[in-house]
């Protein structure tokens, strides 16, 4: 019975004493809370009164559901701050050798006292932010936007900002228990926040820079597992899925939640161990202090090689040089900075030798199994009988097709990986066969840059010049093995052996049903339709829904039994832009280039009152403009007009789309841009084109001597 | 009873304790004494159960203080920085330590700081240094726990209130079970007011005395004695700790009650002999010599 009074009475205690840690943590929920909900409530409803944007009551009630829910990053951001406060104000007592001997004199277990300043904390946290969440729910009823999804959203949102904040909460106070000054406490937490991230993103910047078949892909485990290094990452990301429908991350709460326990557990166990005299020492465990420093300094010394290296490299290539130096300064540098933290006096540097040499073993040997390739990364490729199928990417085929944004991955994904993972090719001779030249010519690519370099540096590029890089192709290849493992390489390969490889790939109906986007569009959800013709100009199609479902099916049958040669027939003569209602909420853009051998879709959209030349009409072209970046250094581009016909016939029969819709078997030149005025029934209208790599028509290059 | 047994702490490479055994009886005052970093705080932590000795054991009434409860309760630990809540008074430490003491005596403490003339509600923060000491040791007063370890409590306070807060110490031993363990480099301090002195030096105890008993058993004569035969055989007889001649004035300090010493001294014959005050300080300079320190230079 003494020992409960007493618990309550130091409980009640410690609150009194931090009581200004409670009225700080009220105010900031309070105005993070309801007021900023009641201030933009109130913005919404006059959107909704002036009917800006056709905004409408759902539209509010959407923001509010994100507001008291999974999408309040300045609450969240809030919770965050508010844990490492309560942590650090309350174990700040360990590191003060006056309160230690006040502390840990007085007749109280120190479990006991460890658990008054745990639960007040949890206290000072859970009871202004619970009320500021619950008075933001009663403004939203009062307002007339609350429903159950928003009380259920709330609680959850609740829920989720109670764990992250014990888990950032354990982190901070492991950090308190770790060292035995303030200052250097803080600094421990931010270590601990952020460590895992800085190392994550360390992993991939090392492969970029010297991995050459390496490209960064997205998975939704290795997003998950990324996130969840840090405690504060892991509660957005958890967030952002738990805002998502359908997104429901039980394995990582359940992984939060068993993380946050051990952490807790961890922190006792410390407690426990911690010795009294620890206080106002830099790290309370002096045998953890090499262990800790060498653990930051590796990485921080390679982050600092790997900036030195690439700052003068326009990829994402590393001068070695430059890198090697970086790591050694840093070394050093960080060594000193953490040995003078640690012990206050210079001298003890040059006594801690040993770490610093076991540091640069660290970072030269990770650097070396990078550099020299010890793992074997770019010359990765498995036996024909573990690969379950493949696919392949090559920008100028590849390019031009955009997927369904079904989800929050694909939105993150770049397009290489969206479309490898759109497609797995059973029969993947020709992809291997590109894959095995891949390989060999693995350190090709720096050669040729450096080549390219080099030409340019002696000889500055001009008009009509072709560079050897357009000789080679990138190509993105994906081995889905049969062990269920995805690997992902990019290759520099020969653009003859890439277009064979995609040539070949096209004659497979399999392959193309699965590759065109067409293929995942519903019919029925597509809300509008945009034509874009060779002209460049945009047009709204009237459509009624059965000509949309037509039209869509029309142009599905004829991509997918397309021939490779008239799907890259170019210049295209049109783009086809879809808008599909993807839910109730949102809607995506989709584009879809219509090649001139698309006799029916253009034949249908003549039909449906759309006019598509198959080819240029000379006479539309008012005049051209030609601006040559070969020439601009750091003056004004050169550019030469034309007006003649015999001239701008002979532009047009060389320009082509540039971008995705840009020719698939030739690299466009962006040097030369060609500005055409068209003139079109007396309606003017401006469109931007490209010439082909090395087929700039004579008239121009003759402009431009 | 207090009883502390080969206990050694070290702190990175530097033994701060080492290997100290001592029993602090109840009832007696004992005074801790040694220089600037010999350990007499750091041995007052560890039984105040603030530090865990590496080796060793440490009980209070046999029972083992670290992390102990019941045996805390018995103890109270004034540091020689004491820590007060930011913006604290005395009445909100007072407060406080009726929460972790349940003996304290509220009414005592209000007593004594109104004769200490200090106000209740005074910001703590406003306070000189010793009148920050004066709070802390009437706090740990208050208490009533049954030993009280002062960490250079006396060291900042003036003559005045050195001289109260002995009496009061004085009057706790009457009136109760109490027992301060007064650690100080202050000899003359502890002189008048400790039962049991130790002296602490570099880690380890040097000796540890009933002051009474020093006191009785070590005498200072002057004396002077003509024939130098007599007197060389009358430093044979006695068990001199230490002598000193100053022209035909011979100062001898040695063992021995001060009728004996006297007889022998009568018996040589001298022309002046008389037995001096020793103060304590002259008596561990002479015990500790024997032990073969010299510690004149340790001791202010």
């Amino acid at each position: 019975m003494t020992s409960k009074i007493s618990f309550a009475k130091l409980l009640r205690e410690d609150m009194k004493r931090r009581s200004w840690l409670l009225a700080l943590c009220t105010v900031v929920f309070f105005l993070l809370g309801p007021v900023i909900c009641l201030m933009n409530l109130e913005s919404q409803f006059r959107r909704v009164r002036l009917n800006m944007g056709q905004y409408t009551l759902k539209d509010v009630k959407e923001w509010f559901l994100g507001f008291v829910g999974f999408n309040n990053g300045l609450l969240m951001a809030a919770v965050c701050i508010c844990a490492v406060l309560c942590a650090v104000t309350g174990y700040q007592y360990l590191h003060s050798r006056t309160k230690v001997d006040l502390f840990h004199s007085i007749p109280v277990k120190r479990e006991k006292f460890f658990l008054v300043q745990y639960v007040s904390g949890i206290l000072f946290f859970l009871i202004p932010y619970v009320l500021c969440m619950v008075l933001c729910l009663l403004i939203g009823a009062f307002q007339g936007v609350v429903t159950a999804r928003h009380v259920l959203y709330c609680t959850g949102s609740i829920g989720l900002g109670t764990l992250y904040f014990l888990m950032i909460y354990h982190v901070a106070i492991l950090a308190m228990m770790l060292t035995g000054k303030l200052l250097v406490g803080i600094l421990g937490t931010a270590v601990l926040c952020g460590a895992g991230t800085a190392v994550s993103m360390l992993q991939t910047r090392l492969f970029q820079s010297f991995y050459d078949t390496y490209f960064t892909t997205v998975s939704e485990t290795g997003t998950a597992i990324r996130s969840a290094l840090s405690p504060i990452k892991g509660y957005f990301y958890a967030a952002g899925r738990l805002g998502t429908k359908g997104k429901f991350p039980g394995v990582f709460l359940l992984a939060a939640l068993v993380i946050t326990i051990l952490l807790l557990v961890l922190d006792l166990w410390l407690y426990k161990r911690r010795a009294s005299e620890a206080a106002e020492s830099a790290m309370a465990f002096p045998r953890t202090e090499g262990i800790v420093k060498v653990c930051m300094i590796v990485p921080a010394s390679l982050w600092a090689g790997l900036l030195m290296g690439s700052f003068n490299t326009y990829d994402s290539s590393v001068n070695i040089g430059w890198f090697i130096f970086g790591v050694l300064i840093s070394l050093i540098l960080l060594h000193t900075i953490v040995e003078f933290i640690y012990h206050m006096d210079f001298r003890e540097i040059l006594r801690r030798k040993w770490s610093l040499l076991a540091a640069a073993v660290l970072a030269f040997g990770c650097s070396a199994v990078f550099f020299f390739d010890l793992t074997g990364y770019d010359s990765y490729l498995p036996r024909e009988d573990k690969i379950d199928g493949m696919s392949v990417f090559t920008s100028n085929f590849n390019g031009r097709f955009s997927y369904p944004y079904d989800s929050e991955l694909s939105y993150n994904t770049g397009s290489e990986q969206r479309t490898l993972d759109q497609v797995n090719v059973k029969d993947f001779q020709m992809i291997y066969d590109l894959a095995e030249e891949g390989v060999k010519n693995k350190n090709l690519r720096k050669e040729v840059y450096a080549m390219e370099e080099s030409r340019i540096a002696v000889s500055r590029a001009k008009i009509g010049e072709t560079s050897s890089e357009e000789q080679y192709d990138n190509v993105f290849i994906k081995y889905h093995l049969k062990s269920g493992r995805d690997v992902y390489r990019r290759y520099f390969v020969n653009y003859e052996s890439s277009e064979k490889c995609i040539e070949q790939l096209c004659s497979n109906k399999e392959y193309k049903e699965s590759l065109f986007p067409i293929n995942y569009v519903k019919e029925e959800n597509v809300a509008k339709c945009t034509l874009t013709d060779r002209y460049q100009r945009e047009t709204i199609l009237k459509l009624t829904d059965e000509q949309k479902i037509r039209l869509i099916r029309t142009f599905r049958e004829e991509q997918n039994n397309a021939s490779y040669e008239t799907m890259t027939q170019g210049p295209i003569a049109g783009v086809l832009s879809i808008e599909v209602n993807e839910d109730e909420y949102s809607t995506s853009m989709y584009q879809y280039s219509i090649s001139p051998g698309f006799t029916q879709t253009i034949a249908l959209l003549r039909e449906l009152g759309n006019e598509m030349d198959e080819q240029w009409n000379p006479e539309y072209a008012e005049s051209i403009q030609i601006t040559n970046y070969y020439e601009s250094g750091t003056n004004t581009p050169p550019t030469a007009s034309f007006t003649e016909k015999g001239d701008i016939a002979e532009i047009l029969g060389a320009i082509n789309w540039g971008g995705e819709y840009g020719p698939v078997k030739e690299s466009t030149d962006y040097s030369v841009e060609v500005d055409v005025t068209w003139n079109i029934d007396g309606a003017r209208s401006n469109g931007v084109y490209y010439f082909t790599e090395g087929k700039i028509p004579e008239c121009v290059i003759r402009a431009f001597e | 009873m207090i009883r502390a047994e080969g206990i050694r702490k070290t702190f990175g490479c530097r033994k701060a304790i080492n290997n100290i055994t001592v029993t602090i009886q109840e009832g007696n005052i004992f005074g801790l004494v040694g220089t600037n970093g010999a350990g007499k705080s750091t041995f007052l932590r560890i039984l105040s159960g603030v530090l865990k000795p590496e080796a060793g054991t440490v009980t209070i009434d046999e029972l083992p203080v670290f992390e102990n409860e019941k045996a805390k309760a018995k103890i109270c630990f004034l540091s020689d920085t004491a820590y007060f809540f930011p913006g604290a008074t005395p009445k909100t430490m007072a407060h406080y330590y009726g929460i972790v003491y349940p003996e304290f005596d509220k009414k005592r403490f209000d007593e004594l700081l109104n004769k200490f003339g200090m106000e209740q509600d005074a910001k703590i923060n406003t306070f000189s240094k010793g009148m920050k000491k004066q709070v802390s040791v009437l706090l740990g007063i208050c208490t009533n726990t049954q030993y009280l370890f002062c960490d250079e409590t006396f060291d900042g306070l003036d003559p005045v209130m050195r001289q109260a807060v002995k009496s009061i110490f004085a009057s706790e031993i009457l009136n109760r079970n109490f027992t301060p363990v007064i650690a100080s480099h202050n000899l003359r301090e502890l002189e008048d007011i400790c039962d049991h002195v130790g002296l602490l030096h570099q880690g380890g105890i040097l000796l540890s005395r009933d002051l009474e008993d020093m006191k009785f058993h070590i005498q200072k004569i002057q004396c002077v004695i003509q024939n130098p035969v007599l007197e060389e055989e009358l430093l044979r007889e006695l068990d001199v700790m230490q002598h000193e001649k100053r022209g035909s004035l011979l100062t001898i300090i040695a063992r021995g009650t001060k009728e004996e010493i006297m007889e022998r001294v009568e018996s040589k014959y001298p022309v002046f002999g008389e037995v001096l005050p020793l103060s304590l300080e002259e008596i561990f300079i002479s015990e500790t010599e024997v032990a073969g320190y010299d510690i004149k230079n340790l001791i202010c």
